[in-house]
């Protein structure tokens, strides 16, 4: 078992919906259209499988709820209300946890009224934070990415929540959106739409906001389109200047890029933090429990990854076992090099500490020496790594110093290949 | 009765793929002499290598004993051949130690370039020739075609020829009957001066080297003192024996008979492929006809790679070069790559067999630099010099002309490839001497082409174009002047020699633009901009840039995914493995290998 030496973090617990109104051209996630009944049956699965998580009593303590998809607004007030009770039920989770929903506009309800009574009983449910799933303010754009919503409806949605009470809300814009090229030919560059786009969303001032680069998957729509010639990808030039001038103007407009897809305002007056708890567990190693079809966790130093099929999530469930299908427990390595490369995604850099803390040993006074020599540590176990470090931070993309290390702005941009050194 | 009336000595030819090797084991397996439960696909290719790529290398040679109709018992002793073009002399001597020739056709297939090849030789070497039809239990077997191609092209009766399936067994015994007729018993006399061919030599851990030979006159047996005609040294021989194909040691050899000796020879090299053997005390005045001493076609350097010891690599050349008289090789250093072997092969098969043993048998990380012919430059001051290494080519203001080897290729194929084949072979100053139709769709083209042209990928080339149809046969005939360039490539401005390349002068622009285009491609992007140049001399004749690189960042781990995440990471570091290290700049190792694979359609 592989279990940091010092911090003892609170563990996030994800839930995954995996249905969606329709399929998104660009979507890779474990995410499809279903029948309410299919919908009701997985729910079930569902609550069957928190408690099979009962047997410890508690013992894993949580301070947040995601429920991620697919499209997690597609579920009724009620079920998410039954899923929360059931998890508040089997783990000890702390009464200021955060729970986040991911909603997409146009799925809330089909008509205002609606839509308010959706949020404010989602609201009364426990659910506190709202990630919505924007994407683009372009309805030509919405509609190249396949989405159903138009920017019309992210407006109408946005103003609907604050007044059911949301006040942690996020909003995912993607960027570098593939043209297609039988579309007619747009004005703007693509830079410039998504320019338009994040000044758009800053003025809707959500409180959080996720940036991602589309990413051409396998098995999209996109992925065979652009195989067969009928997609203009965006150049890895126009991509980063895009990401760059974004971060810029989120940070003129008080964001602070927390990591590298990420951007919270300052914590409000009420003291609030609006970094996602949540997805900060990702980063620094914690614990998470996943729960649903295709979810992955982290437990002890063990990762596991539920089944993809819901065939075989359903019949596993039944039968009374966790439909686990693949458990793989980390080695020392492992867990350092994981603290390394997930830790460099955020602003502050991976500290030392937090790397070396996995290193294994009975002596306390050994444990005691690493916990005190964490840089010299560090760089003794990454020996062969540093000659190359030093080099990325020459040419102006890493900061090494005394605590940690950290990607620069331009560092972002080639992270992939820096991490690489550490894995 | 003479003894030697029921002896058979005999080899099978045939092209690649049409059944020599199977056809091999169908006999042993019938003869009895191996239990059928000790069978291995194709016995007589006994590397891995040989049996993964089902063409043989190295001989093995087998004793059968086979009752005939007519009541007698009989000696059969097949001689296998190596069956590539690279081993030409090779297959003379073994054929040369035979009386006659087992011909497999492919009655689905007909006759290709390579039979005809190999017809040649056994017909130089006076045998007679049984034409069989393999492949008979194929449906698309087309035996009376075939027969005919095989009359009209080759000139021989297939009137007669046994069908048969190697495969099956179906015809065998008909086959043994017929070879029994048609091929000769051998001639010789046991009382003669000794007078013995070695067709083959394989050095063993415990006896030394062991000799394949053909006893023409006279007898051997253990305790003599031989006699190396060639080279003039002198052995005890320590033991002699029949081949069953194990070795199963016997009283003596006598003229007429196939078998090995062995006579604490060190090395190979000693006992080479066409050398007479003799008796110390009473030699023959004459060796037997056909002896030529082993040249190297085609070099290429072999440096150890990043991580890899010069000795490790040492060592396997040295033991690979005890078994295998036709491999040499010599230190060489490099700037680029360090110190490291440059080897010299038969031709490119030999060289990528013993290149992929390096790393098959001797688990060695090698890097291989591009294959080069030996290039003999004649000096101003009148020296001539041979250069396998380009980067060994004087300055061009003491080169008087450079001469370059020049082959001849006989090119086989279906008449509707003819001219993209012939267009291929005018890319690679190919000149045509002839073209003769052997029946009304196949064609034989008989080009002069520089060796040089044939080695990189025309292979490859060819097979591509003729969706794998057409088969080359080549043969070194003359070396040529020419005029032949050096051609640099600087990586950042650094000269980096272990890719330069010696090319035709006109060629020089062309392969400039193309080499620098590949490598652009091939070398990873860096934290600044890489300048790719191709220069002869001082003059840079097409420059490529690497741009640095902007992006690598996946910004998702997909709701916790961390393990996608850390393998896709993992197979980045992985790659940066197989990468060497030149002043500032990382390249792949391949790219002194892959660097002139151009596609001719480009």
């Amino acid at each position: 078992m592989m279990e940091s030496n010092f911090k003892v973090r609170k563990a996030g617990i994800y839930v995954h919906i995996p249905f969606c109104v329709q399929k998104c051209n660009y979507c890779a996630f474990l995410s499809a259209p279903a029948s309410e009944e299919v919908r009701l049956k997985y729910v079930e699965a569902l609550l069957q499988e928190i408690y099979l998580y009962s047997a410890g009593k508690k013992a894993i303590e949580a301070d947040s709820i995601y429920f991620g998809g697919g499209t997690p607004s597609l579920l009724t007030p009620e079920q998410i209300e039954a899923i929360i009770y059931k998890i508040r039920e089997t783990f000890a989770v702390t009464g200021d946890a955060e729970i986040t929903l991911e909603a997409n506009p146009g799925t809330l309800g089909e008509d205002e009224r609606a839509i308010f009574d959706k949020l404010l009983k989602l609201k009364q449910a426990g659910v506190n934070r709202l990630s919505l799933g924007v994407q683009s303010m372009n309805d030509k754009t919405l509609k190249t990415l396949g989405r159903i919503h138009s920017s019309a409806d992210v407006i109408r949605d946005i103003e609907i929540a604050r007044k059911a009470g949301f006040n942690n809300i996020s909003m995912d814009i993607i960027i570098s959106i593939p043209r297609v090229y039988t579309d007619s030919p747009m004005a703007q560059t693509t830079e410039e739409i998504s320019i338009t786009d994040i000044k758009k969303i800053i003025g809707l001032e959500p409180e959080h906001i996720s940036c991602y680069s589309l990413q051409l998957e396998e098995g999209t729509t996109f992925y065979q389109m652009a195989e067969q010639g009928l997609l203009k990808e965006v150049s890895d030039i126009e991509d980063r200047s895009t990401y760059q001038e974004i971060c810029k103007i989120l940070k003129q407009n008080g964001y602070e890029h927390y990591e590298i897809s990420n951007f919270a305002r300052k914590k409000s007056a009420k003291d609030i933090d609006f970094r996602s708890r949540h997805n900060s567990k990702y980063w620094n190693m914690s614990d998470y429990v996943g729960l649903g079809v295709g979810a992955s966790g982290f437990l002890k130093g063990r990762r596991y990854k539920n089944v993809s099929s819901i065939d075989k999530y359903i019949s596993s469930i039944l039968e009374g076992r966790k439909p686990i299908e693949e458990t793989y427990i980390n080695t020392e390595h492992d867990s350092i090099s994981e603290s390394v490369f997930t830790g460099l995604r955020r602003k502050e850099g991976i500290a030392y500490e937090e790397a070396v803390c996995f290193l294994r040993s009975d002596n306390p006074k050994i444990i005691e020496n690493i916990k005190n020599n964490s840089e010299t540590v560090f760089w003794q176990y990454y020996d062969d790594a540093r000659k190359e470090a030093e080099e990325f931070e020459a040419n102006g993309y890493l900061v090494i110093d005394r605590e940690g290390i950290r990607f620069t702005e331009s560092g972002i941009d080639i992270s992939n290949k820096i991490m690489a050194l550490f894995v | 009765m003479n003894y030697l009336q029921n002896i058979r000595n005999f080899s099978i030819i045939a092209h690649i793929d049409h059944g020599k090797s199977t056809l091999a084991d169908r006999l042993i397996e019938r003869t009895g002499l191996v239990d059928k439960r000790d069978m291995k696909e194709q016995y007589l290719d006994n590397m891995d290598i040989e049996r993964e790529r089902g063409i043989t290398i190295k001989l093995q040679t087998t004793r059968l004993s086979y009752k005939a109709k007519d009541g007698q018992d009989y000696i059969l002793n097949l001689v296998d051949t190596p069956g590539h073009v690279d081993f030409n002399y090779e297959v003379s001597r073994s054929l040369a130690a035979c009386d006659g020739a087992v011909l497999v056709v492919d009655a689905t297939q007909g006759v290709e370039a390579q039979t005809l090849g190999n017809v040649y030789l056994a017909l130089d070497e006076d045998l007679e020739i049984l034409p069989v039809l393999n492949k008979m239990d194929l449906d698309s077997a087309r035996p009376e075609e075939v027969r005919a191609e095989i009359e009209e092209v080759i000139g021989l009766d297939a009137s007669e020829a046994p069908e048969i399936s190697a495969k099956t067994g179906m015809g065998i015994d008909n086959m043994l009957e017929k070879l029994i007729e048609v091929i000769p018993p051998p001639t010789g006399d046991p009382n003669a001066r000794l007078k013995a061919l070695i067709f083959d030599s394989y050095y063993d851990t415990y006896k030394g080297v062991v000799i394949y030979t053909r006893i023409f006159d006279g007898k051997i047996k253990k305790g003599d003192d031989i006699k190396m005609m060639s080279t003039g040294k002198n052995y005890e021989v320590t033991e002699v024996g029949y081949c069953i194909p194990g070795m199963l040691p016997a009283e003596e050899l006598k003229a007429g008979e196939v078998g090995y000796i062995c006579g604490s020879i060190k090395q190979v090299a000693d006992a080479r492929v066409g050398d007479t053997i003799t008796l110390a005390e009473n030699p023959t005045e004459k060796p037997l006809k056909g002896y030529k001493k082993a040249q190297s076609m085609v070099y290429c350097g072999i440096f150890p790679a990043d991580g890899e010891k010069y000795e490790n690599v040492k060592d396997a050349l040295e033991k690979l070069q005890v078994n295998d008289a036709a491999f040499n090789f010599e230190p060489e250093s490099s700037a680029a790559l360090g110190f490291g072997f440059r080897c010299g092969f038969l031709g490119l098969l030999h060289m990528d067999v013993i290149i992929e043993r390096l790393a098959r048998e001797f688990d060695l990380d090698v890097i291989t630099t591009l294959p080069s012919v030996v290039y003999k430059v004649i000096m101003k001051d009148g020296q001539v010099l041979d250069i396998q290494n380009p980067s060994n080519l004087p300055s061009p203001t003491e080169i008087a002309h450079i001469e370059e080897p020049i082959v001849r290729a006989d090119i086989m194929t279906p008449n509707e490839h003819v001219g993209s084949i012939m267009s291929l072979c005018q890319n690679r100053r190919g000149k045509l001497i002839h073209m003769e139709y052997m029946t009304k769709t196949r064609v034989q083209l008989h080009y002069e082409i520089p060796l040089n042209e044939v080695i990189y990928d025309f292979f490859d080339a060819l097979k591509s174009r003729t969706r794998g149809y057409a088969s080359l046969d080549y043969e070194f005939i003359r070396y040529e002047q020419s005029k032949l360039v050096k051609l640099d490539i600087l990586l950042n401005r650094e000269l980096i020699d272990a890719l330069s390349v010696i090319v035709p002068e006109e060629q020089a622009a062309s392969k400039g633009r193309g080499i620098c285009e590949k490598l652009k491609d091939i070398i990873p992007r860096h934290q600044f901009e890489v300048p790719i140049q191709a220069a002869v001399g001082q003059k840079i004749i097409a420059r490529e840039t690497v741009r640095a690189y902007r992006k690598d960042v996946l910004a998702k781990c997909y709701g916790g995914d961390i393990s996608r995440k850390k393998k896709l990471l993992e197979k980045q570091k992985a790659g940066k493995k197989r990468m060497r290290q030149f002043g500032s700049v990382t390249v792949p190792q391949e790219a002194f290998t892959e660097v002139l694979k151009l596609d001719d359609g480009k």
